[in-house]
């Protein structure tokens, strides 16, 4: 929509709620504002007003949104609001919408960007500096972690060796990186571990005997075998320990250590093992900390170099960098002078260098207002830490030129959906949670049969989907569980009888947690006739024509690369029969390249071939496949440096023909548009580190690990589609229906514990896992306690992540998950769907219903709502439930369409023109050689020496040249002075400003020439 | 003498007037004085358009203040080029750094010269001198900031002068004194400025001194009331101080401009109130999805209109920022045939050249890498490709990644250097300055080195021109740092010199070719056609920039320099240009998403033009007045509609796209294509479609010299035939066709390799004399595996690569660990009979092939412990943590074990007793998995199996016989070449008909990962 269609819609009125954070002024606010309340209106209102009525002008107002295209929409929502009021005759929304374009509504990052651009030289990067982006900053982080661990290595050292061996080369590439990146997240430019506590083993080993000479007591006083076994290790360590001087082994003390859950034993368990974290502390753990520190500040100084060899810097670096700036008297003075306003958006999801950032920002007349949502906070993966937003609060609450304010009201979903919501919320979040009042009485005009009540609960139990007789018709990758397939299935039919019922598809939407069963869940979609569309996604290093193409690029880079050498030949680049291949490698020898093979049977090459009468056996029509490829790959290969790379990614699928037979499959255009996507990930690289083949092959293999990256999109945004995205992609944004499944992932699945941790405090704790070749792991310093605190905050922050996933629909939401038999125990990690069954006492075997309380209506409103229901379905396992859920809804292609007119084919015919009129001179090159002629006069290229020349002496040419401009410029002279004989001086002093150097050739040249 | 001023809007007649007035003065020998060198070229040709012209010229400033000097008999001297002044300032940078305060660390940064050379030209464009910064310093907050400017500036001045070499300012004042003074050596020729947005102070100066002179006539872009042009005002202003004698205005003329409608966008864009009319066919908008898409709906639309005879040089594509947008746009009008002119600059690095010089320059005298000498040598080192190949294929085997390594590497294989690289050498020996020439010299001869001559001379082919402008580009500049003798930069800092380098992608004529340049290099001119692209919200109008990296506003103004402009206004006033530029049609084009269908926000400048359009948008989406004169290219539309296909080639693609059973012939003949072309065509999709039918068959193999050979064979190993159980395509990809890799052995292998190796020869040693270590002799044993282990890698060549040493010492402690844990094990009487037990027809085999009924079992059992009672257990040792169950053996192709234990059986004469996988890297367990008969489970606890690994004695004959069975199938399959792509074990099994995800061979194999394709594909073909 564009700004002046938006203009004309009238601007709805704020609630009482809303009023009062609009109109506050004169102290700072935060602004506590639950999913679809509103805010984004109250933050365009609030600037808006401080502009139109109060006068500000727009220079003085920061908004902070979290994402770019938060920012372009706050923009977009200001611009058409201050359009309104001009329209209205406003003179200040007038003069404030010409330079909107240029205020400050940007994300943290853009602002930083922006402060860093305008003082470079004063923040001491490069003035003309780049943010590198993700993958171009992750190559300078591999570059720089692979020379860190040479120096590392270099001295021989066995104990580094030992290190790097225990955590292997990738595990610390992680570890490392990830300190460095949590340690940078808090604004330390440059990362060192903290300095660890000083062990003290012998105390520990005191509290071991006294702890075994507790057990004991207790133990003792209990008969029978366990309780004899049990005395078995205290007794030892006694034995061990209690000598006067005993100073035990580390192993020696991992003799002593128990899994025995066993309540008697429990002080001499945890004894015991602090003993050994603390001998291990006193020595090789405490060698490992020391090496992970030096390996850190290496990484650290490598990366800054890698950075500054590019001229960049990170999207940390941004940050750090921007605030040591403002935090400088003369510039910071320069920008709190000027806000006067500070709005943050997303407040819950900042972190302490970015609060920092913020507070360097505001001067003594600024007012801060920010606007967050705790239950939303879901980025703490990215080192946003909520406990920033909750010392603010606590702060705002305690102070009385603060105000806390909140915005209740929800305005995006019906009614009962919000109670179902609420009743969710408190069930899994517990006093944690703020129940969503309703804003509106009746938000929502459409009724579509069957999408009542507006909160279904689908269960899909979790075995015997593999009985006799189910068939599920599973996607070829199969990596997908059969149950989770069984779910995709459910919800896709469980979407398309809303589409059905006339919910268009465009406005459902999947939103998963992650894209671990994205395949099943676009193929049931697919299936059901849902035009499913995949925002962001994965898989497309798995497609065909990636590899392909990558294997193509490879051979054009170094044929001796069997691999791809073998895929092109097998591709429809020369589509040669696998026996050929078998020849070939026959023909080339055992363990020998084939390359030279493939060029004798191509009738060149002069290598010699182990079996060379192999290829004898290889068709002609074979051959002739063979020639053909062998001659595009060696015009490919000599033209290959002289082409940007995604030229020749065009070049390689054009002149081997593959990119037609990729169009005549089936869904040609889909595959071909990964083609397209490779030459544009070549344009990227290219952009970034230069016309590098053989970097943009190594590039596309470490990208591929990772298999984030989707396939190329064939549509936008807003088709009619259903959506599948990420719940994270989803944040800010609304659906008429949204399904949440795989709830039944557990909560702490995203991420292994870190092997090395650190603790949020000013002067953090640390943690290490001692990883020991051979041996048991030991947890040193305060690894345990860290590492579960991580853990409570993953979990909170998954439920949260349900939250805002429910919070997104308007009219129906679905929620699904498989669901265990039985209830199982009560640990972190329980996923949402059996937290859920629990807490709202649902059955796992048959369907139901779910009673829900009206919802609560905002202040302001009097309203009251009916109560409301749950519907829980449940999903079996069965074959007449198989055949319904394996249905099949397919669209069919559409014809394709011919265009209009005949094609514009163009014949290229290239002028020949040159670059100025025709001078005398110019006639006069033409004649001496039409070719240089063309070169420098029609193309523009630059003449070359061809002739060396002595240093400090014009070339033959020059000097001609030079000659030829003094005689001109002294008769230029003469013929203005009515020719009139220059003087000698006069010469001279022409002759050296045409270049003609010494006095002595000045006089030479004089002579002869005048 | 009077001051002439022309003002008026654009599209006014300005540029007609100043051309009469010079025509009108020719006698009197004028000068007309434009922005830039293509403004002269474009002026001279519009001046000669009725043929020759005689007296007169056209020059930039630049050459105005040299012809002042010259006339004035004071020819200016030698003047620093672009690339020795930067050299300059560096220079100054360098020997003044020590001396800086809060500019040292920035000035270490590799581009803070060219920045301080902006600021430089304009303080001195300015005429501010450095002893005025200094005073400066003084007073003004941040001193210490100016302190450390005024001591660069000052640097410069002293190396300047240094070089006995003036700059375009000094001949700029010189030629202003000389004017001031007895100005009367000018006479009386006129002086004619046109194209001028805004003047310098020593323009102005030199103008000014002009006036006094002779006739002085400037145009300048300036309508009072116009929002557009109103930062115009201020060069009208101080134009005005001068007290013209003549202030003429022109008005809008709509006879230029064809469309009514593009000429009132013109006039109302930006007015306060202005008049809306309805759009017509003047003015499209072109919503992309995608740059690319973008590009290429652009090249769509200058095809339709050089098809429908519009002439290239009337049509220009104006992009906000060319060096980021234009080569894609570029690429995709070539593509099509239609000759372009890109005026953009981009860096040298990204050339062939450039790059390859710049890694040359990095091996040699830089930090280089390995891959910096190979990016030399694969670009145009001129050394064949096939050496290159096996080279990189050393570097990349022995993990070399220094440079210095890898030229020791090259020289052992060639003897010498690159004879570059000796050039180079060799002129570093004589002088930097040397060098400098040297590698000037050396950028043409690699730009040359891949052209071919011919006939007519070298015939260049795409990218051979942007190849030779690079090298020029860097010949010149390089010849110029030459020429600065001592003060050329040194060996080391040459390559960062290079990079730092842009090129003209085209400067020369632009008749016959479509304009891709920004609103500056176009606003002088008028076009039939335009198309303003990438109109989206940030790239145009632009944000933040204009920012001064080293001055506040405050200090600025205080020396004088002017304020810097304001961005909001100086992108209105671009696009106003531009809107002034067409006078037939105006394309607006912009991207509502990009490639990946994430929505973009597009630029509102293309609101603003709405807001000028009637009827005013009633609410309703979409917008009906913007959806009636919009053309849209979607993501879904990879290739052009047939009849819109630009190109032969791109006319194939449109065919191909029409699916498998198109018929080609009748589809052509429909959009009016036939004759030759649809000949071509036709065959290249019937090509295409045989090719792909081929590429997706995957066997069987029926070559009969193929088969034959496969039939001869008589022997099996034992992992080969479970390879081919997992994936008769994955047998023959890996197993027969066996891809060598240019990259070392994986890791895991090479672990495994050794692990391996260091185990068979230390049981084979016995240490201490036991069998199998003991407490007493675990010392012996390990100390002796560590001993051979070192050995092992020493003749591997391993251990050279510090993560080859770590990886040492890793299988290192998992020997020891295995060692310490065997010493503890209780072997229940079972002890190491048979180490690395080969059968077969290896030279070292101790046994024949085994004979399995019509086929043979050729291997090497890694370990068989023995009872006192003949009983025998196979061992085998994996490097992993996880091994496979009995209950998973069918499922996971597992045969090796239960065959061995037959060859065991038949040619030790063992009792088959059991078969066990024995995980050597387990962190919590490593208990080995396989199958044991029940009868020795007990003597073999010291294993503690798993239970379900252990079965009776009958069963375990069952899996032996099944074993030789499933193996016989095998084998007769592999002999009649019968090779599918048939992953995962047999239906009803899991992992049935899934590819492993372990499997490195999809390259080879190319089984379709994509679902949703693949079931379509079957669906056809049922």
């Amino acid at each position: 929509m564009s700004a002046e269609q938006a203009a004309v819609k009238p601007a709805r009125e704020p609630t009482p709620e809303q009023a009062a954070a609009i109109a506050v002024r004169g102290r700072d606010v935060l602004l506590e504002a639950g999913a679809g309340t509103g805010k984004t209106g109250v933050m365009v209102d609030r600037y808006c007003r401080l502009v139109c009525d109060s006068g500000l002008p727009p220079d003085s107002i920061l908004a902070f949104t979290f994402t770019d295209k938060a920012a372009a929409e706050l923009r977009q929502r200001i611009r058409v609001e201050l359009a309104r009021r001009s329209e209205r005759g406003s003179e200040r929304a007038a003069a404030a919408l010409a330079g909107i374009g240029s205020a400050w509504v940007t994300t943290i990052h853009g602002f930083c960007n922006r402060v860093l651009a305008a003082h470079p030289v004063a923040a001491g990067v490069d003035p003309n500096f780049r943010v590198l982006d993700t993958p171009e900053a992750a190559r300078a982080a591999r570059e720089a972690f692979d020379d860190a661990v040479v120096e590392f290595l270099a001295g021989g050292d066995p104990a580094r060796e030992e290190t790097v061996a225990a955590y292997d080369l990738e595990g610390l590439r992680a570890m490392i990186a990830a300190v460095h990146d949590e340690l940078r997240s808090r604004g330390i430019a440059d990362p060192q571990l903290p300095e660890p506590p000083r062990p003290d083993p012998e105390a520990a080993l005191e509290r071991v005997v006294a702890a075994a000479e507790e057990c004991l007591a207790e133990l003792n006083e209990s008969n029978g075998k366990r309780a004899e076994a049990e005395r078995e290790l205290p007794e030892r360590a006694l034995a061990l320990l209690a000598a006067p001087g005993a100073k035990p082994g580390l192993e020696e003390l991992l003799g002593l250590t128990t899994k025995s859950k066993s309540k008697a034993l429990a002080p001499y368990r945890e004894a015991v093992d602090a003993a050994v974290a603390r001998l291990a502390e006193a020595g090789e753990g405490g060698v490992v900390y020391g090496h992970l520190a030096e390996l850190l500040e290496l990484f650290s100084a490598r990366f800054e170099a890698a950075k500054e060899r590019r001229a960049g810097i990170d999207f940390e670096d941004l940050q750090i960098l921007a605030a040591r700036l403002l935090e400088r008297a003369e510039i910071g003075e320069h920008y709190r002078s000027r806000f006067r306003q500070i709005l943050v958006d997303e407040f819950q999801d900042t972190n302490r260098l970015q609060l920092r950032l913020i507070e360097a920002l505001r001067g003594p007349k600024a007012e801060l207002v920010v606007v967050g949502d705790e239950l939303q906070s879901i980025y703490g993966f990215r080192h946003a830490d909520l406990e920033v937003f909750r010392r603010r609060r606590e702060e705002i609450d305690r102070r009385a030129d603060a105000e806390l304010m909140r915005l209740s009201g929800n305005f995006r979903s019906r009614p009962e959906l919000i109670a179902a919501v609420n009743l969710c919320g408190e069930a899994l979040l517990g006093s944690a949670y703020t129940p969503l009042r309703v804003g509106e009485r009746s938000l929502h005009t459409r009724e579509v049969a069957g999408s009542r009540p507006a909160v279904e609960l689908l269960l899909t139990a979790r075995d015997d989907w593999d009985a006799e007789g189910i068939e599920l018709e599973p996607a070829i990758d199969g990596s997908t569980p059969l149950n989770c397939l069984a779910e995709a299935r459910f919800v896709a039919e469980r979407l398309r009888e809303l589409a059905d019922a006339g919910v268009p598809r465009g406005e459902m939407v999947v939103l998963l947690r992650a894209f671990t069963h994205l395949d099943a869940y676009e193929d049931s979609l697919e299936r059901a006739g849902l035009r499913p569309y995949v925002v962001g996604g994965r898989g497309y290093w798995s497609q065909q024509q990636v590899a392909d193409v990558c294997a193509l690029l490879a051979v054009i880079a170094n044929p001796l690369d069997d691999h791809a050498l073998f895929g092109a030949l097998a591709s429809p680049a020369c589509a040669v029969a696998p026996d050929t291949l078998w020849l070939l490698r026959k023909a080339a020898g055992k363990r020998r390249h084939v390359w030279p093979a493939v060029e004798q049977a191509a009738g060149g090459g002069e290598a010699e071939l182990t079996e060379p009468e192999r290829l004898e056996g290889i068709p002609a029509a074979e051959r002739e496949l063979l020639a053909r490829f062998v001659a595009t790959v060696a015009s490919l290969r000599e033209r290959a440096p002289r082409l940007s790379l995604p030229a020749l990614v065009e070049a390689v699928v054009t002149e081997t023909g593959y990119d037609l037979a990729v169009l005549t499959r089936p869904a040609g255009e889909a595959r071909f548009a990964n083609v397209r996507k490779m030459a544009r990930l070549a344009a990227e690289f290219e952009q970034r580190e230069g016309r590098d083949l053989r970097g943009l092959l190594d590039f596309l293999a470490a990208r591929a690990e990772g298999d984030a990256e989707a396939q190329a999109a064939t549509a936008a945004e807003g088709h009619d589609g259903v959506r599948i995205m990420t719940v994270h992609n989803a944040k800010g944004l609304e659906f008429g229906v949204v399904a949440v499944p795989d709830l039944a992932r557990r909560l702490l699945n995203g991420n292994r514990s870190p092997l090395l941790a650190i603790g949020r405090e000013e002067q953090p704790r640390v943690g290490l896992r001692l990883v020991r070749l051979g041996s048991p792991k030991i947890d040193l310093y305060e690894y345990g306690a860290l590492s579960e605190e991580a853990q409570d905050r993953e979990a909170e922050e998954e439920l949260r992540l349900f939250h805002v996933a429910a919070t997104r629909a308007r009219e129906h939401l679905i929620l699904s998950g498989v669901i265990n038999p039985k209830a199982g125990r009560e640990t972190k990690g329980r996923p949402v769907v059996e937290r859920l069954v629990e807490a709202l006492g649902v059955p796992r075997d048959e369907d139901a219903t779910v009673p829900v309380a009206p919802p609560e209506p905002r202040p302001g409103l009097e309203a009251e709502f009916e109560p409301s229901e749950i519907r829980v379905r449940v999903n079996l396992p069965s074959p007449e439930r198989a055949a319904e859920l394996r249905e099949l809804r397919r669209e069919g292609a559409g014809e394709r369409a011919l265009g209009e007119g005949p094609p514009p084919l163009v014949e290229r015919r290239p002028p020949i023109v040159p670059s100025r009129p025709l001078s005398y001179t110019a006639i006069s090159a033409y004649g001496e050689c039409a070719y240089r002629f063309y070169m420098e006069r029609v193309l523009g290229l630059a003449r070359s020496e061809s002739q060396p020349r002595t240093e400090g002496e014009p070339s033959a040419r020059e000097e001609r040249t030079a000659r030829g401009a003094a005689v001109h410029g002294l008769l230029e002279w003469s013929q203005a002075k009515d020719w009139a004989e220059p003087t000698a001086e006069l010469a001279m002093r022409h002759a050296a400003g045409a270049g003609i150097p010494s006095p002595d050739t000045s006089r030479q040249w004089l002579d002869v020439e005048c | 003498m009077p001051l002439k001023l022309i003002h008026g809007p654009p599209n006014s007649g300005r540029a007609g007037l100043v051309r009469r007035e010079f025509s009108a003065s020719r006698e009197r020998d004028p000068i007309l004085v434009v922005p830039t060198v293509d403004d002269v070229f474009w002026f001279e040709r519009e001046l000669c358009g009725d043929g020759a012209l005689l007296g007169g010229a056209a020059m930039t400033f630049g050459a105005l203040f040299r012809t002042v000097a010259t006339a004035a008999g004071a020819p200016p001297g030698a003047e620093l080029s672009p690339a020795q002044r930067l050299r300059a300032i560096a220079v100054a940078i360098s020997s003044g750094r020590d001396r800086l305060g809060p500019l040292r660390r920035s000035a270490a940064r590799p581009r803070f010269a060219g920045a301080l050379e902006r600021l430089i030209d304009e303080l001195q464009a300015a005429a501010v001198e450095p002893g005025e910064v200094e005073a400066s310093a003084a007073t003004l907050e941040g001193s210490a900031y100016l302190s450390d400017l005024a001591t660069l500036y000052s640097g410069y001045e002293e190396v300047r002068r240094r070089t006995g070499r003036s700059d375009a300012h000094g001949i700029a004042r010189e030629a202003i004194a000389l004017l001031r003074g007895d100005g009367s050596f000018w006479g009386d020729r006129p002086v004619l400025l046109y194209g001028f947005d805004d003047l310098t102070e020593n323009q102005f100066q030199l103008l000014a001194a002009l006036t006094a002179q002779a006739e002085v006539t400037v145009a300048l872009p300036y309508e009072e009331g116009s929002a557009a042009l109103q930062a115009r005002g201020r060069l009208l202003g101080r134009l005005r101080q001068l007290e013209p004698a003549e202030e003429a205005t022109t008005e809008a003329d709509p006879g230029n401009t064809e469309s009514p409608l593009l000429f009132h966008l013109e006039r109302s864009f930006g007015a306060a109130r202005p008049e809306r009319v309805a759009p017509d066919a003047g003015l499209t908008l072109l919503r992309s999805a995608g740059t690319r898409a973008e590009a290429e709906a652009i090249a769509a639309r200058v095809s339709r209109l050089v098809h429908g005879g519009a002439d290239p040089t009337e049509i220009a594509i104006a992009l906000r920022d060319p060096s980021r947008r234009g080569a894609e746009i570029q690429a995709a009008l070539e593509a099509n045939g239609i000759a372009t002119a890109l005026e953009a600059e981009l860096p040298v690095a990204r050339t062939s050249v450039g790059g390859s010089l710049i890694a040359l320059l990095e091996t040699e005298f830089g930090g280089g890498r390995a891959t910096d000498f190979l990016r030399y040598l694969r670009g145009a080192s001129g050394f064949s490709l096939g050496r290159i190949d096996w080279f990189e294929r050393r570097v990349r085997r022995g993990r070399v990644r220094d440079a210095e390594t890898a030229l020791l590497l090259w020289q052992g294989d060639e003897g010498d250097p690159p004879r570059d690289l000796v050039r180079l050498r060799a002129a570093a020996e004589r002088s930097p300055a040397e060098l400098a020439a040297e590698v000037a010299a050396l950028a043409a001869t690699m730009a040359a080195r891949p052209l071919r001559d011919e006939e007519d001379g070298p015939a260049l082919q795409p990218g051979d021109g942007i190849e030779l402008r690079a090298a020029a580009a860097i010949s010149s500049a390089l010849a110029d740092l030459a020429e600065l003798g001592d003060l050329a930069p040194r060996p080391q800092e040459l390559a960062r010199v290079i990079e730092e380098l842009d090129f003209r992608v085209w400067s020369g004529p632009v008749e016959g070719r479509v304009r891709i340049a920004s609103p500056y290099r176009l606003r002088a001119a008028r076009f039939d056609h335009v198309v303003v692209a990438s109109l989206q919200d940030g790239e145009f109008p632009r944000r933040d920039r204009g920012a001064d990296p080293f001055l506040s506003e405050a200090q600025r103004e205080t020396l004088g320099l002017d304020p810097r402009r304001d961005t909001e206004a100086e992108e209105r006033y671009l696009f106003h240009a531009c809107l002034a530029l067409p006078r037939r049609s105006l394309v607006l084009s912009y991207r509502d998403s990009d490639e990946d269908g994430g929505a973009t926000a597009r630029s509102p400048l293309i609101d603003d033009v709405r807001a000028l359009l009637a009827p005013a948008p009633d609410g309703t989406s979409p917008d009906p007045v913007e959806e009636a004169i919009t053309v849209a290219r979607d993501l879904a539309q990879v290739v052009a509609p047939l009849a819109e296909a630009p190109s032969e080639h791109e006319l194939a693609r449109a065919l191909a796209a029409h699916g498998p059973g198109a018929g080609a012939p009748a589809l052509l003949a429909q959009v009016g294509v036939g004759g030759r072309m649809e000949a071509r065509i036709v065959t290249r999709i019937d090509d295409a479609r045989r090719a792909e039918a081929a590429s997706r068959a995957p066997g069987p193999l029926t070559n009969p010299a193929v088969l034959e050979s496969l039939a001869a064979v008589a022997a099996y190993g034992g992992t080969t035939l479970e390879e081919f159980d997992v994936c008769s395509y994955r047998w023959f990809a890996g197993h027969e066709l066996d891809p060598q890799l240019l990259d070392p052995v994986p890791d895991p292998l090479v672990q495994g390799g050794l692990m391996h190796e260091a185990l068979d020869r230390l049981f084979g040693e016995r240490p201490g004399g036991d069998p199998l270590p003991r407490p007493a002799t675990l010392a012996a044993w390990t100390e002796r595996g560590r001993r051979l282990l070192a050995e092992i890698c020493a003749e591997r060549e391993l251990g050279d690569h510090p993560a080859e040493r770590a990886m040492a010492r890793r299988v290192e402690r998992l020997l020891e660990r295995f060692l310490a844990e065997e010493a503890a094990r209780d072997a229940g009487g079972f002890e190491p009979w048979l180490l690395e037990a080969r059968f077969g027809e290896h030279p070292d085999a101790e046994r024949p092939v085994l004979d399995l009924g019509g086929w043979g079992l050729h291997g090497a059992v890694d370990r068989v412990d023995r009872s006192g009672d003949g009983r025998a257990v196979v061992i085998d040792y994996k490097l992993a943590s996880q091994v496979t169950p009995l209950e998973k053996f069918e499922e996971r192709a597992k045969l090796q074990l239960p065959l061995y234990l037959l060859a065991v059986a038949q040619h030790w004469g063992g009792a088959p007793t059991g078969a066990l996988y024995h995980p050597l890297r387990g962190t919590s367990s490593r208990r080995p998995r396989g199958v044991v008969a029940a009868t020795a489970a007990g003597e073999l606890s010291g294993y503690e199996l798993y239970p379900k690994d252990v079965v009776e004695p009958e069963a375990l004959e069952e899996l032996l016989e099944e074993s030789r069975r499933r193996a016989g199938e095998i084998v007769a399959r592999i002999r009649t070449g019968d090779i599918r792509r048939d992953p995962g074990p047999r239906q009803g099994l899991r992992g049935h008909d899934v590819c492993p995800t372990w499997c490195t061979f999809a390259q080879i194999c190319r089984r379709d990962r994509a679902p949703r394709w693949e079931q379509e594909e079957e669906g056809e073909e049922r």
